[in-house]
This record gives C-alpha cells, structure tokens and sequence, in this order.
C-alpha cells in the first residue's frame, strides 16, 4: 500500500541533492528556514540595530555628505582613540563618551586616514560596504548582521585622500532575541515585550566597541574600551 | 606514498563515496553546515589519505570527522537548513516538510533522510552514522511517527 509520507519522502532527495550541488558551488540555498521561522518563531534580527550601528551616511570627502567631515583640522572628540596603522591608510574610532547607558545609543566616527595619495575605493564586490561597530566582552558575542541587499552609492563609494569620518552608532542592546518558549539550554535571550523595540539591553559592564563587518582597502580599527552603565533610576516622591 | 599514487586512489573514493557521506551530513546538519563539513572532511581524508585508505569503514570514519567540524557551527545553535519541497502536495505548503524534518532529533532525522529519502539500507546507515542497526529502527520509527504528527499539525 503506497504510503504518501514516504512517497513525499523520497521524491525530497533530488531537491535535497540539488540544494547540496548549489550549496557546494557556493550559490545561496533557498531553504525553508525562513519560511518556517516566520510560521513558528519570530527572532528578531534587525541588521541595523543588531549591528548595533548604522552606518547612516557612508560617504567620503564628497560633499554633501551630511554626517561626514572632511577636514584635517577636524579635531577628535572628547574620548577614546585608539588607531592601527597599515602602510599608508589608518582607521580608529572616536566616540563621544567612553560610556553608554544599556539599552541606549552611542554617537561616534570611524575615522579613516587616507594617506595613500590616491582614491580608495571600498565597494565590496561593486555594492557599498556592509561594516559597523558592536559591543563585545567574554559573554556577549560582537554578533552581526547585515541585510542581503547591494545598493549602490557611488558618493560613499570612495575614499579621498586625506581624513575621512564616516558616522557610527553604538547600541547598547542585544543583536538577537527570539519570541519562541526559551529552552533552557538556548544561548538566545527572550526579546522584550514592545514589538518596536524588542532587543533586551546589555548588562552593565565593561565592554569593548568593535569592527564588524568589511570595508575593503581600510584596516580594522582596534577595539576601544566602552563602560556600559545601568540607566539612572527615576527620583520618587513621596 | 606519494602524491601521483594517492590522487587516483583518492579521486576514485571521492567519486564513489563523496556524494554519500555528503548526503549523510546534510541530513544532520542541513544543506549549509553539512556541505561545508563534508568538504573539511574530504580535506581531511586527502590530508591522511594513507590511514583512511587503509580504513574498513572510511565513509563512517569521516562522517565522525565531518561531525567534529560541525561543532563550531552549533556554536550558536544554528538551526537546520533544508530546501524547499519542488513537489509539492496540493493541501501542503512548500515548507512543511523541510520545516518538520528540521524539528526531528538529528539521529532521527538522519536515519529518516538516509533510508527514506535517499533509500540507504539500514545496514548502510548503521555503519556510516556509528548506530546500532536497532538504533536506525528505532530512530526510524519515532522520526516517521513524529513526522506525520508534525504534518498533521500543519494542516
């Protein structure tokens, strides 16, 4: 007697064996996961807050890019700075406070140094880069995610020569969340109720803001050292 | 042993035995993890071809050695990713199947995936995956069980 399970079953291996032979000649492999994830669980990955960052502007010393400064004479801001050289190119980030609240967001540059004399161009495979900062310490992963897209920016596609500061902001939250039951075992923290919202916020500690992400032809700026803060308490009256 | 004498050796086994132990990892781990991990273990046999030459049960040797490069993808319980079903029943969606093998245990969805899908014998899965031939059974029969419950549950 025919069984439609397994009949369903095993006319599944040519799709699982072509899914492998696309998989294996490094194409993208349209799995169900998504599809299944949206009916059964809801984990929020936002790219731009999980990334913590958000690279707003990427634009270079072409005007007008709104949050970039150009100038050399641009002094840095009040804090950290740290930087890593390679031959003729630098990076480090500057933020305006060595602390943050959890939860809360932290404004600040990477600034790049582009001695080389010459344009740099930082597309990463023809789309604009994919790059941004996140908080790290031995319990929280810098985890990232960037959404698929290409876009093409062909001002903030370049760097000129000279010193150039892209906008980055740090978040103080988790970059990953998920609405399902939480087994106990799972890594993956219970998202917050407010559906706008819903990354739980760091604890407070010392942390580390890294580079995540890629941007060709520039070096990782080294980490810099960032205090996460509990949020002040609310004065009662009595 | 030297490199002109390995490679047909080692040519023929990837031919005659590749496409399975990839189908065996895929099971476990899903397309993505399981192809990569299937790649690092062929790299892995290449690299000591002479002791896995040499080997009774090399597919099940490097299906442990695939296993053991998959630990750093479950890293952050990266969950299974199957592909779509192509064909489709008209009550179902294209994701039912691959969603319910995906919520099996992996013995269960490898011994499933192996005898089912790809008509392995149990003697074949129980020597590639390390299992007791009553363990395929019994793996079998509760994956099934549970598979039709999730298929059920779908609809």
């Amino acid at each position: 007697m025919n069984d439609p399970l397994l009949d369903r079953l095993k006319a599944y291996g040519g799709d699982l064996d072509r899914a492998a032979d696309r998989a294996e000649a490094g194409a993208s492999v349209d799995t169900a996961l998504r599809a299944t994830r949206r009916r059964r669980v809801l984990l929020v990955m936002i790219a731009a807050v999980c990334v913590g960052v958000v690279v707003t502007v990427l634009a270079t010393n072409h005007p007008p890019g709104p949050r970039i400064e150009t100038a050399d004479t641009t002094q840095p801001s009040t804090t950290t700075l740290t930087s890593t050289a390679t031959a003729q190119v630098t990076a480090h980030f500057e933020f305006s406070s060595p602390e943050v609240v959890a939860g809360g967001i932290l404004d600040g540059w990477l600034v790049i140094d582009n001695n080389t004399g010459a344009d740099i161009d930082i597309r990463d495979g023809g789309c604009a880069p994919k790059w941004g900062a996140r908080l790290t310490n031995t319990t929280v992963p810098p985890s990232a995610f960037f959404t698929l897209e290409c876009s093409i920016d062909p001002a903030g596609s370049t760097l000129l020569p000279g010193t150039t500061r892209l906008a980055v902001a740090l978040s103080a939250i988790y970059s990953e969340c998920t609405r399902d039951p939480i087994p106990t075992d799972a890594p993956m923290l219970a998202c917050l109720p407010s559906p706008a919202d819903p990354m739980p916020p760091l604890p407070a500690g010392d942390y580390e803001a890294v580079f995540v992400g890629a941007l060709p032809g520039v070096p990782p700026p080294s980490p810099v050292a960032i205090r996460v803060v509990e949020p002040p308490t609310p004065a009662t009256t009595t | 042993m030297t490199m002109s004498r390995a490679q047909p050796a080692f040519d023929d086994f990837v031919t005659a035995n590749g496409r399975q132990l990839r189908q065996a990892l895929v099971a476990r781990f899903g397309v993505d993890v399981g192809t990569e991990v299937s790649s690092e273990a062929l790299a892995y046999a290449w690299q000591h071809w002479q002791r896995i030459e040499a080997l009774d049960n090399p597919i099940g040797y490097l299906y442990r050695v695939g296993v053991s490069a998959a630990r750093r993808h479950h890293r952050w319980r990266r969950p299974v990713a199957l592909p779509l079903e192509s064909a489709v029943p008209a009550e179902s969606a294209a994701e039912d199947l691959a969603h319910a093998l995906s919520c099996l245990t992996e013995h269960q969805r490898v011994c499933v995936i192996l005898v089912h899908v790809h008509d392995w014998s149990y003697e074949r899965t129980a020597a590639a995956t390390g299992l007791s031939l009553p363990a395929v059974g019994n793996h079998l029969r509760r994956g099934l069980r549970r598979l039709r419950a999730e298929l059920e549950n779908d609809r």
